[in-house]
């Protein structure tokens, strides 16, 4: 009976159900992420890969042959072939030497490298730099950034206006950057 | 590609800053799974991908069908410039008694550029 139930669903995948795709992309987003994660502890790469993998399996789903093997094996396939497309790309780019705080000052118009945001030292930065901040800052900057909350969603959480929390996050950006200036400083001495 | 479903975000355009406070930020939360937004975007995203594949495919032909024929088109419009161009050189060094040597160069410039412009289309 599960088996007829598999290949039913193996048929609506190939054909693009969308109940099928649903299930499955949900049953993935978590394994494939951890695969990305173990191979660098960077939520936003981690993200952005998942997103890639996930959207080139959608596109890519004429391609997959059930003769070959189950579609979980074969989106892991193009996982660990965006995995190894990330490796040849860090590969084409210029080494990060240097210290954190050359790339901080400079975080207003540039985007800090991957290999910046990967070193052990960083979480230690920012955690240390969260904490130095007003309870509400950091609440304001968690929610925007970690949690993606919209600013009306914010404002209900925290109990206040929408423009006060356009007020308070400009504040907290403004002593989070002040702050991680100062420790990456610290750590540079 | 990445859906940024924020309010705040929206309003303004996403600075640099903002792209950097997020990575960092991201560094200190929970890192054994996506956040619930991105999740949901991601799904929603892939599966309104999953509806509009056919409509695509048919836009993305008709456009590579125009583009052909229209490269075709000015292919034939310039190698027909170049020429009129060589000829209207020749004419004027002609009325103008030029120096054949200048004239000769003039030539073989314009000939020189139509080959590497067949050169660049191959």
């Amino acid at each position: 009976m599960s088996e007829k139930l598999e290949q039913q669903s193996w048929a609506g995948f190939a054909q693009g159900d969308a109940d099928v795709w649903r299930e499955f992309i949900e049953r993935q987003i978590p394994r494939l992420y951890g695969l990305f994660m173990g191979r660098w502890p960077n939520r936003s790469l981690a993200e952005e890969l998942l997103q890639k993998t996930v959207f080139d399996a959608v596109r890519g789903r004429g391609s997959y042959d059930p003769a070959k093997g189950c579609p979980e094996d074969w989106v892991l396939g193009i996982a660990r072939n965006n995995i190894r497309l990330e490796i040849r790309r860090r590969a084409s780019r210029p080494s990060i030497n240097g210290e954190i705080s050359r790339y901080f000052e400079a975080m207003d118009t540039k985007l800090l490298p991957d290999e910046v945001l990967e070193r052990q030292e960083m979480t230690v930065i920012v955690r240390s730099a969260l904490s130095r901040l007003k309870s509400k800052e950091k609440a304001v900057l968690e929610a925007k950034y970690i949690e993606e909350l919209s600013a009306n969603d914010i404002a209900r959480q925290m109990n206040t206006t929408e423009k006060a929390v356009y007020i308070l996050l400009y504040r907290a950006k403004i002593s989070l950057r002040r702050e991680l200036g100062r420790l990456a400083s610290l750590n540079k001495k | 590609m990445k859906q940024n479903n924020d309010n705040l975000s929206s309003d303004d355009s996403v600075t640099q800053l903002d792209k950097n406070f997020s990575r960092l930020l991201k560094l200190t939360g929970e890192s054994n799974k996506p956040g619930r937004i991105f999740t949901e975007s991601l799904i929603n995203g892939a599966l309104n991908e999953l509806k509009q594949p056919e409509v695509e495919k048919a836009e993305a032909k008709n456009v590579t069908n125009r583009s052909g024929w229209l490269e075709k088109a000015m292919g034939w419009a310039a190698m027909i410039a170049v020429a009129c161009g060589a000829g209207l050189v020749v004419v004027i060094s002609v009325f103008l008694k030029m120096n054949l040597l200048l004239e000769i160069i003039v030539v073989l410039t314009m000939v020189f550029n139509w080959l590497s412009y067949l050169g660049g289309r191959i």
